[in-house]
């Protein structure tokens, strides 16, 4: 349910339950006036009608009495015509009468105003002659089956000249007029409303405005209640209660003075509850139509309020739904003041932190996707039931699979059967339950496995495979990396061949250099006796360990120094007294052999060798720790370990000028054998040049193509001669920036037609070199040459001279081309060249790095492909 | 909030079809009459589905005595009355609020006073036995009057009990000297060889029938007692029109012979819907129920009887003939 309708439901029970209050304590208050009022104005209108009715009746008594005395009725002279005018008269005087009758004492009827039964026998029915000769008036309401109503009878005696009755008279009343006399006593309360009945002591109805057929047939609708209460009571009184069917009911007595003749009546009055309280009603009524005219404004009023207040709210749960959405630049702007306000800041405030911590966590999961998907090695994820949970593309490009075709397959798809068939107990994690036992196991490392690709190929692969589990170390599945073995295989397998090749080569190598190797061996005998001679020194310490120059130490298990002797005490440079006592300091460790800094017996530092024992100490276990000198045997070690590079180095060279002699002596017999042939062809072609001075141009062209390929024949053996031939160097003192700018220069004069800018960067320092100054230059002319070639038409070449520590540095640098790996490796190798045939001989960087290695410099180079290429020549500088 | 508001309309509309629905539930209007030439013409408008056709459901309940009828209505069984205006005026000062809604007829030749062969006129009845319906009722009013009219004075009169039906058996048996009666005593009456000596029509207006309801139809359902008397009036057009059938229909439902029918037609005048509106009216003519109501106040006033002129203005409504 929405703020907005809460707060309308709040209010509208609110308002409801104010207004039915209000209500009920003004209904209650007015009701309980309003009954008190109408009980006061039923009795005084009670009071009213029997009062008069009293009077009517006491008027009727005198009434016939008074007939009963007239001497029309007293003497028999009189007709009855003569009588019945009289009655007649009296009729339509007192407008109250049906009909007056006379009856003589045997009931026969002598006249009646209704000219009914006259003279007619047993006339008089339902009254008792006796009471009324008895008593004189008697009076009664009964039902007159002549009149066919009821009414109220007066009967009197008539008493003739003697004083003796021998006439009754008989006045008739229809209750009807009782019923206008009670009536007309109330014109103001209720008329039309206020019902009346007039009852006797049984509660017989002897009038009943509304149920005038229930005369004399029935008691009055509530008298039952009335009796209980009239019984209840000592004295009659009046009272009133609320009847059964809502009817306020009140009952009045008669006082003495009002009961006629004791005749006991009662006046019953009642009148509906709803009319006593219809202002009320009416008022409640109004109050309603005002309350829910009210409950209908408020509610209203309350949406229409309700619906401001929530706005903000609404716009925080948009902006949420949107942020939900994943619109995370997504702000609410709420200006309410209130705490909202306030809100929706928190709200911006966190979508800005979420915004980042996402924009981390997407550039965290694009780098870990670049990782995967970029890895060379297969990666596989696979869900507890076996099924492939994902794979990358190193695993699609392995096995031929789309990542669709293996995703939620099982994983045996992958693993080769066979594989599970051939291979070892140690491997069968991977057999049948292959997974169960990676899961027990946890991971495995550089399983030799087979993978099953589309194509039915197998791939052995080395596997490593690792299970994952989430916080609640609850299996989410199996993550396994394996990467493709043919190739190494196939690598392994040629380097085998390769080392075997190696392998024989080297033995035949190594029988050549056996003569070499001899002097080789004196040096090393050399050595062996220096380390005898250490030995025998070693043996011709003290045997007694107070003797002994080594330091012997026995200290607890705690490291507590027992025992030194005067040469440990010496090493440590402490006093033996005091030694002994206190903590070791240095880390024991049994049984292995440590170093430590000792002072020797010169006093000097040395080098110390300790080695720790177990050994038994006053019946305890102890540490025997004995430290020997060995700066000695250091030494001896490192010359020999310098020895032994050395005879390396050696032996490296020897090869190295056995295949260069081997050359040299294979070119120079080559070129001697050449350069006869080729001086003989130059002087022929010249002498062919100046005699076919005068022959066609074709003739003369060919003959120059002679001369100039026997020169260019000539150039190359030249160079081989130089390369190939020990060059003696003669060494002069020179300036290393002048050195290079001279061959720059010499370049630049050389090749005037170069498109490439040749720049030199002079060290502020100058350095001098003893070195070859026209070799060097040479090389240096080499290098440019080498570097301009490599670069194209608006290239550059910087010539840099420098230098570092010891050494003169002559640095050719160029943005050209650069060279691969490969040729990189054999840049210095004789011949090697990458140029066109006829373009270089391939012997340029070869000469340079024959004539530095003579000047005992070295030659560096490093390049790259498409970048260019930098060559560093390091000479040694003449030391002053 | 959308709930709260269907949860409203709903409920209005829940309360307006009962309301609707109660409206629409009504039993038929009960209707009390007695065998009378100038009530007939209702079993006409049943007959012939002149009530339905007006949309009005009304039922008639034939008495033969014309006491009876009055008794059931009194008894509030039945919503209305077809009656002697002088009951209707009783029932108001009996306490049960009635209202005279239209004049079915007035008796011309119908209501006689028949006398045996030995009585000549009315003077001939002075001190002799005069059959009466009941004592204070319109017959004994209209008995009354004619007997004072022709000169008789009311010490003079005698008078016995005799229902209008029986009277030609009483005046037989010599009970009774004369009596009033009607059809279709009336004519056996005269077969049995007495005459008329006074009629209706002598004292004219005095035994006005008319049709009355109780206050809470003429309150409750006046568009249905509208429809009733359009469909008396169409059943009139129709005795015009169809008279050999209407009265068929008439004497069959009030078991009657055609032929007396016919007569008891003729001894009545039956006010058309404009007289109906004069003879309501205060200041109409000399027929008005008003002028009537003297001779009655003066009969009945003098018996302790009392009503007023305020209490006509009250009984009297002529708005449904509008």
């Amino acid at each position: 349910m929405k703020i907005a309708t809460k707060m309308m439901i709040a209010t509208f029970i609110t308002i409801l339950i104010t207004a039915v209050s209000l209500c009920s304590v003004m209904y209650y208050f007015h009701a309980k006036t309003l009954d008190l009022e109408c009980n006061e104005a039923m009795a005084r209108i009670s009071d009213r009608m029997l009062s008069k009715l009293n009077i009517f009746l006491h008027g009727c008594k005198g009434n016939i009495e008074l007939l009963a005395s007239s001497i029309m009725f007293t003497i028999e002279n009189y007709s009855q015509p003569e009588m019945t005018r009289r009655f007649l008269q009296y009729r339509d005087f007192y407008k109250c009468y049906d009909s007056i009758a006379v009856y003589d004492l045997e009931r026969k009827c002598i006249v009646d105003t209704t000219g009914l039964n006259i003279g007619k026998e047993n006339a008089l029915d339902g009254y008792g002659l006796n009471p009324i000769i008895d008593k004189g008036l008697v009076v009664g309401v009964s039902f007159s089956n002549m009149l066919n109503m009821p009414t109220l009878y007066f009967t009197y005696p008539i008493k003739n000249s003697d004083g003796k009755v021998f006439r009754i008279v008989v006045s008739r009343i229809p209750m009807f007029k009782i019923g206008e006399i009670l009536k007309s006593s109330n014109k103001y309360f209720f008329e039309g409303h206020l019902k009346i009945d007039l009852i006797d002591k049984d509660g017989t109805l002897l009038y009943s405005d509304y149920n005038s057929r229930g005369i004399l047939r029935e008691k009055t609708h509530c008298w039952n209640a009335i009796e209980s209460r009239i019984k209840s009571q000592a004295e009659p009184a009046s009272f009133f209660f609320e009847d059964e069917c809502k009817n306020l009911v009140f009952v009045s007595a008669q006082p003495d003075y009002l009961d006629f003749q004791r005749q006991g009546w009662r006046l019953v009055l009642s009148m509906p509850l709803k009319i006593v309280m219809a202002p009320i009603l009416r008022l409640r009524d109004r109050m309603m139509i005002i309350i829910v005219a009210a409950i209908f404004l408020t509610c209203v009023i309350a949406l229409i309020l309700s619906r401001i207040i929530s706005l903000p709210i609404r716009k925080l749960r948009i902006a949420s739904e949107r942020f939900a959405k994943g619109d995370m630049d997504y702000r609410v702007s709420i200006k309410s003041g209130d705490e909202i306000e306030d809100l929706a800041g928190s709200f911006n405030k966190m979508a800005e932190n979420i915004k980042g911590k996402e924009a981390e966590i997407l550039k965290e999961n694009a780098y870990a996707e670049g990782i995967i998907s970029s890895m060379i090695d297969t990666l596989i994820v696979i869900n507890p039931d076996g099924a492939v949970r994902s794979v990358n593309k190193a695993t699609c490009d392995l096995l031929g699979y789309t990542e669709e075709e293996l995703v939620g397959k099982d994983v045996s798809l992958i693993f080769s059967e066979e594989e599970e068939e051939e291979e070892e107990e140690e491997e069968a994690l991977f057999k049948g339950k292959r997974l169960r036992r990676l899961i027990e196991e946890g991971s495995v490392h550089d399983f030799d496995m087979t993978y099953k690709a589309k194509s039915g190929e197998k791939i052995p692969v080395s596997f490593s495979g690792s299970v994952m589990r989430d916080k609640d170390d609850k299996l989410v599945g199996v993550i396994g990396v394996a990467r493709d073995m043919r190739q190494i295989r196939k690598m392994i397998t040629d380097l085998e061949n390769l080392s075997q090749g190696l392998e024989k080569q080297v033995l035949e190598r190594t029988k050549k250099l056996s003569r070499m190797q001899k002097g080789t061996l004196n040096i090393l005998e050399d050595l062996q006796a220096t380390k005898d001679a250490l030995e025998k020194s070693k043996q011709g310490f003290f045997s007694i360990v107070e003797k002994s120059l080594d330091g012997v130490i026995v200290t607890d298990l705690n490291g507590t120094v027992c025992f030194a002797n005067p040469s440990a005490a010496r090493i440590f440079r402490v006093k033996r007294e005091d030694f002994i006592g206190q903590s070791f300091g240095t880390p024991i460790v049994e049984g292995e052999i440590a170093e430590v800094s000792i002072i020797r017996q010169n006093n000097e530092t040395g080098t110390g060798e300790m080695r720790v024992s177990r050994t038994g100490w006053n019946g305890r276990d102890a540490h025997l720790i004995i430290v020997h000198d060995i700066t000695e045997r250091k030494k001896a070690e490192e010359i020999l370990s310098e020895s032994y590079k050395q005879l390396k180095d050696t032996q490296q060279k020897l090869i190295q000028s056995e295949k260069e002699s081997a050359l040299g002596r294979f070119s120079l017999g080559i070129s001697h054998e050449v350069k006869n042939p080729l001086a003989i062809i130059l002087g022929a072609s010249d002498f062919l040049d100046a005699k076919l001075f005068d022959s066609p141009l074709d003739i003369k062209e060919n003959v120059k193509m002679i001369k100039r390929s026997a020169l260019r024949a000539n150039n190359i053996l030249e160079n081989l001669l130089q390369y190939m031939r020990p060059s003696l160097n003669k060494n002069e003192d020179v300036s290393l920036n002048l050195l290079v700018s001279e061959a720059v220069k010499l370049f630049k004069i050389q090749s005037s037609l170069v498109r490439v800018d040749i720049l030199t960067e002079l060290s502020p320092k100058d350095t001098r070199v003893n070195v070859d100054i026209n070799q060097i230059q040479q090389v240096i002319f080499n290098l440019v040459k080498n570097s301009v070639e490599a670069c194209q038409s608006g290239g550059k070449v910087i010539v840099k001279t420098d230098s570092l520590g010891g050494s003169g540095i002559i640095s050719v640098i160029d943005n050209g081309c650069g060279m691969s790996r490969e040729t990189l490796s054999g840049i210095f190798e004789p011949f090697f060249t990458t140029k066109r045939p006829g373009k270089g001989t391939g012997l340029g960087l070869a000469i340079s790095k024959t004539i530095i290695d003579n000047h005992h410099g070295n030659i560096m180079l490093d390049s790259e492909e498409g970048k260019g290429t930098t060559i560093k020549i390091v000479l040694p500088i003449l030391k002053v | 909030m959308r709930r709260i508001l269907t949860f409203l309309i709903c409920g209005a509309i829940v309360i307006s079809a009962g309301r609707i629905k109660n409206t629409e539930i009504q039993r038929p209007i009960k209707i009390a009459l007695a065998t009378w030439p100038g009530y007939a013409h209702a079993f006409i408008a049943q007959e012939k589905g002149f009530f339905k056709q007006n949309g009005v459901e009304a039922e008639l309940v034939l008495k033969k005595e014309y006491c009876e009828s009055v008794e059931l209505y009194r008894s509030g069984k039945v919503d209305g009355i077809f009656e002697v205006f002088t009951d209707s005026i009783f029932h108001n000062s009996e306490g049960s609020p009635t209202k005279v809604v239209c004049i079915m007829d007035y008796s011309n030749d119908e209501d006689v006073i028949v006398a045996g062969p030995n009585i000549d006129s009315i003077l001939d009845l002075k001190e002799k036995p005069v059959g009466i319906a009941a004592i204070n009722s319109f017959s004994h009013l209209f008995v009354l009057s004619a007997l004072m009219k022709a000169g008789l004075k009311e010490e003079n009169l005698r008078f016995e009990i005799v229902p209008a039906q029986q009277v030609p058996e009483a005046i037989s048996e010599g009970r009774i000297a004369a009596g009033h009666t009607w059809e279709p005593a009336k004519s056996r009456a005269l077969k049995k060889g007495c005459k008329v000596i006074a009629k209706a029509g002598d004292t004219p207006g005095l035994i006005t029938d008319v049709l009355s309801f109780n206050l809470c139809t003429t309150e409750k359902r006046p568009g249905e007692i509208r429809a009733i008397l359009k469909a008396l009036f169409r059943a009139r057009e129709f005795i015009r029109t169809n008279k050999v059938e209407a009265v068929s229909i008439m004497a069959k439902a009030e078991g009657m012979k055609p032929e007396e029918m016919i007569m008891g037609l003729d001894g009545i005048i039956q006010p058309d819907r404009e007289q109906n509106m004069l003879m309501m009216k205060k200041n109409g003519n000399s027929n008005s129920l008003f002028n009537i109501a003297t001779t009655i106040y003066d009969f009945y006033g003098k018996r302790g009887r009392y009503f007023s002129q305020e209490d006509l203005d009250n009984i009297i409504d002529s708005s449904f003939l509008e």
